[in-house]
């Protein structure tokens, strides 16, 4: 996973140490986004960050719980866009 | 400037919308088309004359660009124009198609949203926000009103009760689920023309929000072309989710102006007033209570000050919570308080007795007190943070919250981050998951056209806010934010960054 993905999604995850005391626990694509603290209202603000922080819109078909349920499984979808033959959308 | 992800809940993009709408006064508007309605007016009418004289417009920035987001210190203004001349219902009316239902329809860049948004800002027509359920508007992603869509449409089944606007509209935007379950994304904006066949339409039972056009709405099989999707599938509740937002600033906003104009009255009530060899005013408990009611209303004054841009401009739900938590206590207590003062004359028809009721609204609608103090204690950790920066004063380092605090909460407005900081890494009191479904008593029905509940699913996660500490921005005139929350001397305003969702 890009690391700049991994940084942008880390203060979502309320549930680990990371940013806070002890040393942050690391992010793999098995981390269950849910049970690390990311609700509805997280997971909305983490699609905004995604697609502003990547200059991407996830298509609608990626829109759904499977996509949002591990930390790999989002970031397949993200990759994806980034590797689309469209690309990032232009500034 | 970069397209953003906001620009993005369909592609919408700022001047997206299919016809300049009527030329928008530039800074100093005369509301003499509201003049010119009876008191009695409908919201119906109020929108109408709004329309036709640039006033809608005249809300958005970027000259009316509605995608590009409310103008706070416009709408601040048009909501107390209305509120000083017509009931509560019928500024409701504009509050909630203003504040959130144009700036959902104004997400989807396509011909009939644009053509239909085109129309709503020159009040030509009228589009009812239709997102609350039959189920408990306090559990919003349990919603029933289903959207089937199809290759060849979509086909709308469901039911939405104590919407306003329900009875005068010519759309409903409603708010469905595509999918079963209650993951955010099962949810899509669909526009439903309110003569299409199986839309049935009934007036609510409410002799105080008659003329708000409150009402429920019933959709059998309604079948419409997949032009009628608004937004991104899949989208619905993050649109909701930002524009609620909005609507919560604008009551805040509106909520000032109302206290402002019930206190004047009572004011002038107590002055004239006669008691003894003088007037009411003259009794200190009298002007005690009063006196608080002062303080009250000065201080949502402020706090819409600090925080209205932060909602306006970065979507900052954690401050529009906040807001809203604020304008139902302090409308709530100065309105009954002016109620009290009234005595006996209180109770005339259209008195501040009835004013009183109608403005129970402020409490229940868009976010019923206990959802948002929910949502406010799910931001406690920034909130705490941010008060210690400010506390630190310029060139301080602000102490941790806890000790836990990222460098990020910390760096205060200044800093202008553009991501969002939703956790701060402390464990909650008790742990665990959230607990799916729970509702809220307090929430009840929203007739401002929103449900009153933030989309998180239950509990204390309902309605997590997004924590962007530090997107206090004063507003220059042109209505452009210049970081800085307003504290900031003038050099220091210049050369930052624009915040997150700024300008758009």
């Amino acid at each position: 996973m890009d690391q700049r993905f991994t940084e942008l999604l880390r203060p979502f995850l309320k549930f680990t140490p990371g940013g806070a005391a002890g040393e942050p626990v690391a992010i793999t694509p098995e981390t269950d986004l849910r049970a690390l603290g990311i609700d509805s209202m997280q997971a909305i603000e983490l699609l905004f960050a995604i697609e502003d922080a990547f200059a991407i819109s996830l298509p609608d078909e990626e829109l759904n719980d499977t996509t949002f349920a591990t930390a790999g499984s989002l970031w397949n979808a993200v990759a994806a866009q980034l590797t689309a033959p469209t690309g990032p959308v232009a500034p | 400037m970069p397209e953003t992800a906001s620009a993005r809940e369909h592609g919408a993009r700022p001047g997206s919308q299919a016809a300049p709408p009527p030329s928008p006064p530039h800074s100093q508007p005369d509301f003499d088309a509201l003049d010119a309605l009876p008191r009695t007016a409908t919201g119906r009418e109020l929108w109408t004359a709004l329309g036709a004289a640039g006033l809608t417009a005249w809300c958005y920035r970027d000259s009316g660009t509605v995608a590009s987001g409310v103008h706070p210190d416009r709408l601040a203004r048009v909501l107390a124009a209305a509120d000083a001349r017509f009931a509560i219902p019928t500024t409701l009316s504009a509050s909630v198609q203003l504040a959130t239902a144009l700036p959902v329809l104004a997400t989807d860049p396509r011909p009939l949203a644009r053509r239909e948004l085109a129309r709503a800002v020159a009040g030509e027509s009228a589009v009812a926000l239709a997102a609350t359920d039959v189920t408990a508007g306090t559990d919003l992603t349990a919603l029933r009103t289903e959207a089937r869509i199809s290759d060849d449409g979509v086909e709308v089944h469901g039911a939405k009760a104590w919407i306003a606007n329900t009875t005068t509209a010519d759309h409903f935007l409603v708010l469905a689920r595509h999918r079963t379950g209650r993951h955010f994304t099962h949810f899509t904006w669909v526009l439903v023309p309110a003569d299409a066949p199986g839309v049935t339409v009934r007036p609510a039972d409410s002799a105080l929000f008659g003329s708000s056009g409150v009402g429920d709405v019933e959709f059998d099989g309604v079948r419409l072309g997949r032009e009628h999707l608004v937004g991104r599938t899949g989208m619905g509740l993050p649109a909701f989710a930002r524009h609620i937002a909005t609507e919560r600033l604008a009551g805040a906003l509106w909520g000032t102006a109302l206290c402002r104009r019930a206190l004047e009255d009572t004011h002038r009530h107590l002055t004239t007033r006669a008691h003894g060899d003088g007037t009411l005013w003259e009794l200190d408990a009298v002007r005690q209570r009063f006196a608080a009611c002062l303080v009250r209303v000065r201080e949502l004054h402020a706090l819409s000050r600090q925080l209205g841009d932060r909602v306006a401009y970065a979507y900052d739900t954690g401050a529009a919570a906040t807001l809203k938590a604020a304008a139902g206590a302090t409308v709530g207590h100065v309105l009954g308080e002016c109620a009290q003062l009234w005595g006996a004359a209180g109770f005339t028809t259209g008195g501040i007795q009835e004013t009183r009721a109608q403005a129970a609204l402020f409490g229940i609608g868009g976010g019923a007190t206990e959802v948002v103090l929910s949502a406010v204690a799910d931001t406690a950790e920034t909130i705490l943070a941010e008060l210690a920066n400010d506390l630190a004063g310029p060139g301080e380092d602000a102490p941790a919250c806890g000790g836990a605090l990222p460098k990020a909460a910390a760096t205060g407005p200044e800093q202008g981050t553009d991501v969002p900081r939703p956790g701060l890494g402390l464990p909650r009191p008790g742990g665990g998951e959230p607990a799916d479904g729970l509702t809220c008593p307090g929430g009840g029905a929203s007739v401002w056209g929103g449900a009153p509940l933030d989309v998180g699913e239950a509990g204390p996660e309902q309605g997590a806010e997004a924590r962007q500490p530090g997107l206090g921005l004063p507003r220059p005139e042109n209505g452009q934010p210049a970081p800085g929350g307003g504290q900031l001397p003038p050099p220091a305003r210049q050369n930052l960054p624009h915040q997150r969702g700024a300008g758009r």
